[in-house]
């Protein structure tokens, strides 16, 4: 992992086209301001990971599950 | 195009009917051609990549009529919609294998562009709802009411 420091206002560049910025710095809690293209989803890790869980639970129906059983 | 699955057997799809994610569903980044196999209030969602793949899906505005449904204009733009009229919403519903522990996943919706047959799960940015809500009840309580309709 490449690791940087970087301050205040101070800017991390990746690629040509995503740039990251240090807000505010504030009792343990680091504001970050992230600028990508449109197609390049940004999310929090835990609600990635939390809809991330949901799926593949979804995707685990019981596989005699059928539709018609129920409604 | 003729696809293979594993609880339908093999299918006949027209290729306008098959949904191009623009990304896949989270977990699922790689899968980008689905199927909506509709079956009522409960319908599938078929994964064209991946014949074990599919995941149970509802309209959430069935069960839900106050649903909120907003999404950025970066989502919008990335599906090539600028209104409502343009979009359509489905939900990702978990079946345990006791089923009455169902629930439904109101955080992360599929948004689809009719026209374009274009999809893609969106987060939404209203926090109140949870990626696994309790749907078993509510889902009875409309399947009643069609009934005494019907009736």
């Amino acid at each position: 992992m490449l690791v940087l420091t970087r301050k205040t206002n101070q800017l991390i560049i990746i690629a040509d086209n995503i740039t990251i910025k240090v807000i505010e710095l504030n009792d343990g809690s680091v504001k970050i301001g992230i600028d990508a293209p449109k197609h390049i989803p940004v999310f929090r890790e835990e609600i990635y990971k939390e809809i991330q869980a949901e799926n593949k639970r979804a995707a685990e129906a019981p596989k005699d599950f059928n539709i018609e059983g129920i409604i | 195009m003729n696809i293979k699955t594993m609880r339908f057997g093999e299918m006949e799809v027209e290729n306008d009917k098959v949904l191009k994610f623009v990304t896949g569903p989270l977990g699922f980044a790689d899968k980008l051609n689905w199927v909506i196999v509709e079956n009522g209030l409960l319908g599938w969602l078929q994964s064209v990549d991946d014949p074990e793949l599919a995941f149970v899906i509802a309209n959430p505005f069935e069960f839900y009529e106050d649903y909120e449904f907003g999404i950025s204009q970066e989502e919008m733009s990335v599906l090539n919609i600028s209104t409502n009229k343009e979009l359509n919403v489905i939900s990702i519903v978990s079946v345990p294998p006791k089923v009455e522990n169902m629930t439904i996943n109101l955080l992360a919706p599929i948004v689809i562009n009719i026209k374009e047959s274009t999809a893609k799960q969106v987060i939404l940015s209203n926090n109140k709802y949870s990626v696994r809500h309790y749907v078993y009840g509510d889902l009875m309580k409309v399947k009643d009411k069609q009934k005494e309709v019907s009736a």
